[in-house]
């Protein structure tokens, strides 16, 4: 017994040892943090109603606006390395694999790679994929999909223009996506031959490729419904999924494209940001989709490790809104004093750990139509603070809830610039899981934080500005703003559309109530000498990734 | 024969605390602003596209319409689909149900033996320097939220030792029984919490039989300390400590969530949470009633423990659910 109490007391010690021994190690372990993942699901990236700009030709975008970063289709083929690639993203027991129907990250990674889409925006261009080419014709009122040839399902059937029309129809009567069909008149489409598809829309729209197809247009098999065991024609197929723990994915060895590298992608569920930064620095998984600042710098200079910061589609836009329908900000002085009030670059340090691009009032940084030819907006506390006191404004209300962690702090580090400028902002912190449960509320706010996923200028549009736009916060919509849009969005011609949309944008710039302090990158994580990951939005692919 | 009538009434009392649970829980959802029409659309929930989802997910009905519909179709045995209408309410929790069962199952047993063995070693003499130790220790770890105990285990055996892996990633298809590593930070979290405050109570018990004046007799008799302990004081404390052990369940089944979230355990806890975050009311339905079934469980166990041995059990005012963590 005597052996025992000694036994017990050596227990004591060896915790207490513990105890001293965790406190030592690195202050960074955020192994206690929960907040979300800094990259909002693929689903909400994807809810574009009447959106602009669009691009008919095979890479659409501008060269000069779009983050380079190798697309498939432009480079070599990767001789194969046999490996597997682990990938912790974010699940949950209630995902589904229908693509029509999920909203989990990790669901949406598993479908790119299973399925081949249309069009995928691809690090921030679209790149054509399943199709040849989707042409519209003089007006825009109908397109022409013509698909490749020799692309074929995982279970040997050919990819056909009725695949595509059923995959349609599935998006057009989902509710996360029939928004985005709207403009498209399924019913009266014809599939001419096995290769080719007429659609034609209900109101001319020049760009569907980018708007519409850009967002999601993955294809099933005609007639499909067995979620779960996807058949797709992807360059891996599904090997077995288990919703909130993961999927196993091999490669497909007849894919008609170039082979991807790794033989096999495992995908694990983990719902906290920490815990996926856990797994990979104890060597359970390869690539950690979406790690948190703090996690980032904890992992700073760790050799063993590598840091990818994507701005681009996979950034998050951090702003203010302030609706110019209602006092003060109805007088475009005051929302021009906000802007020069501003201490953007002291939000990025402070809030984001410095880890943003500066914003200059305008969505879309690194996107195509982002237009760069704007100066940026510099802090300028003197005329802000005249031009207040011209307005008669010395105080106001931003209302802020943490919709992504960050919202609220940023509210009130802008409330202490503004109290430079000589106005008082009283920060009314609202609860963030309901915060869009009250739409009235939300659009009849003076002042609010926000935050958005960075779309290209034509979706992010049709979403949140002008007349049209069913997430317009700010009540920006002049006439001239409205004609511009429409105009822009049945232009046929991108180059046409793309400068168009710049105008738009400049517009946005100067007039709008929205401020754009900072484009922060979604940060992954993984192991060392995993290349050319590309991102489709905000989705990891690894069709042409392999390990150096 | 008592027995046999106390346990049926004691069924029909649960069987009534769980459909007051059920609507308790279903008015909960309910009250909390938002459905899953407006969580699905989120920034789109512009108000006629919410009522045409509404529409759609069958929201549209009065909530003491769909709590009937729901309590209907769950009496017969069918727990109906989730709130999106993708899939079948069984089908999303039978998973995380069996996962966090077998960490349940495993975990009771860590702890029972932590409980039972640290409470005779501490409560056998009472006051000594291994008493000391184990109920000063033991009153750090319960003090302590159980995060923090994750975070250390973790720093110390996945990140300093390397022993074992910081996450608990189940194999696919597979079970947590497939990889048995994968359970051990788990486990040893929960058997540290439950495990300390259930030695704490065994060892109260053990002290208190300790001194009771046959147990000093027969050390004064000088039989020895094994014997005292198998012959004295183990009977006499058994019915209590199982009675301790069987509070221990409804935490074991319920209260894991942060235990599943540090280690990504996909068990229901965690599925819970989210699903209340989506309000998802027939998800959550029927994770609430497995625990409160499992909780009532538990305490009819440990009542019926308590009954067959009245006289060691002092009433409700040392109970120890209403503490538990």
């Amino acid at each position: 017994m005597k052996i025992c109490g000694k036994r017990i007391a050596c227990l004591g010690i060896v915790v207490a040892l513990a105890v001293l021994l965790a406190s030592c190690s690195s202050g960074g372990d955020s192994s206690t943090e929960t907040e979300e993942s800094p990259t909002p699901s693929a689903s909400a990236t994807v809810s574009a109603s009447t959106a602009p700009s669009a691009v008919p030709s095979p890479t659409a975008s501008d060269a000069s606006t779009a983050p380079a970063t190798a697309t498939a289709v432009a480079e070599p083929a990767v001789v194969p390395t046999g490996a597997m690639l682990r990938i912790a993203a974010l699940s949950s027991p209630a995902d589904t694999l229908n693509p029509a129907a999920t909203t989990g990250q990790l669901e949406y990674a598993v479908l790119f790679h299973v399925y081949d889409s249309l069009v995928l925006q691809k690090d921030g261009e679209f790149v054509l994929q399943l199709a040849e080419s989707i042409e519209p014709n003089a007006d825009a009122t109908e397109w022409t999909i013509t698909l490749i040839e020799g692309a074929r399902f995982h279970d040997g059937r050919p990819v056909t223009a009725g695949d595509v029309a059923y995959s349609l129809g599935l998006f057009a009567a989902s509710p996360n996506f029939g928004q985005n069909y709207a403009a498209v008149d399924l019913e009266g489409s014809t599939v001419v031959d096995d290769r080719t598809l007429i659609l034609p829309m209900r109101s001319p729209r020049g760009d569907l490729l980018e708007a519409v197809f850009g967002q999601l247009s993955l294809i099933v098999p005609d007639g499909f419904t067995d979620w779960g065991s996807n058949i797709g024609s992807g360059p891996y197929k599904l090997v077995s999924f288990e919703p909130g723990v993961g999927a196993l994915l091999e490669r497909n060895p007849d894919y008609w494209g170039d082979p991807p590298a790794f033989d096999t992608l495992e995908f694990v569920g983990i719902a906290d940001p920490a815990t996926r930064l856990n797994a990979l620095r104890s060597g359970d998984i390869d690539y950690a989709w979406g790690i948190s600042a703090a996690g980032a710098a904890s992992i700073e200079g760790d050799s063993s490790l590598a840091i990818h910061r994507d701005s681009g589609g996979g950034s998050v836009i951090r702003g203010f809104v302030f609706n110019v329908n209602i006092p003060p900000f109805d007088n475009p002085d005051v929302v021009r004093a906000v802007k020069l009030a501003i201490d953007r670059q002291a939000l990025i340090d402070v809030v984001l750990l410095g880890n943003g691009e500066i914003g200059n009032d305008m969505p879309s940084k690194g996107l195509p139509g982002y237009n760069y030819s704007i100066p940026q907006v510099q802090r300028d506390v003197d005329t802000a603070r005249e031009l207040f006191a011209a307005a008669g404004v010395d105080s106001f209300t931003m209302r802020a809830a943490d919709l992504v962690p960050g919202i609220v702090d940023s509210s009130e580090l802008f409330a202490q610039q503004m109290a430079e400028a000589g106005v008082t902002v009283t920060v009314e912190e609202a609860d963030a899981a309901t915060y869009f449960n009250d739409f009235a509320a939300v659009f009849s706010t003076p002042a609010q934080g926000m935050y958005y996923i960075n779309r290209s200028a034509g979706v992010h549009m049709g979403s949140f500005s002008g007349s049209q736009g069913t997430f317009n916060i700010s009540g920006y919509a002049t006439p001239e703003f409205d004609a511009g849009l429409a105009d822009m969005q049945a232009t046929v011609n991108v180059d046409e559309r793309l400068s168009k949309t710049e105008e738009l944008l400049a517009m946005i710039h100067y007039e709008d109530g929205f401020v754009v302090w900072a484009f922060e990158p979604q940060i992954n994580a993984s192991i060392p000498g995993i290349e050319r990951v590309s991102l489709i939005q905000s989705s990891p692919y690894f069709a042409s990734a392999y390990l150096n | 024969m008592p027995i046999v009538l106390r346990l049926l009434s004691r069924l029909a009392i649960s069987l009534a605390l769980l459909l007051a649970v059920s609507i308790a829980v279903f008015a909960s959802v309910e009250i909390l602003p938002g459905d899953p029409a407006t969580t699905i659309l989120g920034r789109n929930a512009s108000p006629d596209r919410v009522d045409a989802l509404r529409e759609q997910l069958g929201l549209d009905n009065s909530p003491v319409v769909r709590y009937w519909d729901w309590l209907k179709s769950t009496a017969q045995g069918d727990l109906g689909l989730q709130a999106t209408g993708n899939r079948s309410v069984w089908s999303t929790i039978s998973t995380p149900l069996r996962n966090t069962a077998i960490l349940a199952v495993v975990a009771f047993a860590t702890t029972s033996i932590a409980a039972v063995g640290g409470g005779l070693i501490a409560g056998r003499r009472p006051g000594n320097r291994t008493d000391r130790v184990l109920s000063i220790g033991t009153l750090s770890i319960v003090a302590m939220p159980e995060f923090v105990i994750a975070g250390l285990l973790i720093s110390l055996f996945a990140f300093r030792l390397d022993w074992v892996s910081s996450v608990s990633l189940v194999p696919l298809g597979g079970t947590p029984l497939d990889a048995p590593s994968t359970l051990i930070l788990p486990v040893a979290t929960i058997t540290l919490v439950a495990g300390s405050y259930g030695l704490r109570l065994v060892r109260a018990l053990v002290a208190e039989a300790s001194a009771q004046p046959f147990v000093e007799a027969a050390r004064l008799a000088g039989v020895r300390e094994t014997a005292v302990l198998r012959r004295h004081l183990l009977p006499s404390v058994a019915a209590p400590t199982a009675q301790v052990l069987a509070f221990s369940v409804p935490y074991l089944i319920g209260g894991t969530v942060i235990v599943e979230q540090v280690f990504a355990y996909p068990g229901l806890g965690s599925l819970l949470v989210e699903q209340i975050a989506r309000r998802d009311v027939t998800v959550v339905e029927a994770i609430a009633m497995i625990m409160t079934t499992a909780v009532i469980a538990g305490f009819l166990i440990a009542d019926l423990l308590g009954a067959l041995t009245a006289r060691h059990i002092p009433r409700s005012d040392s109970r120890p659910s209403a503490a538990l963590p």
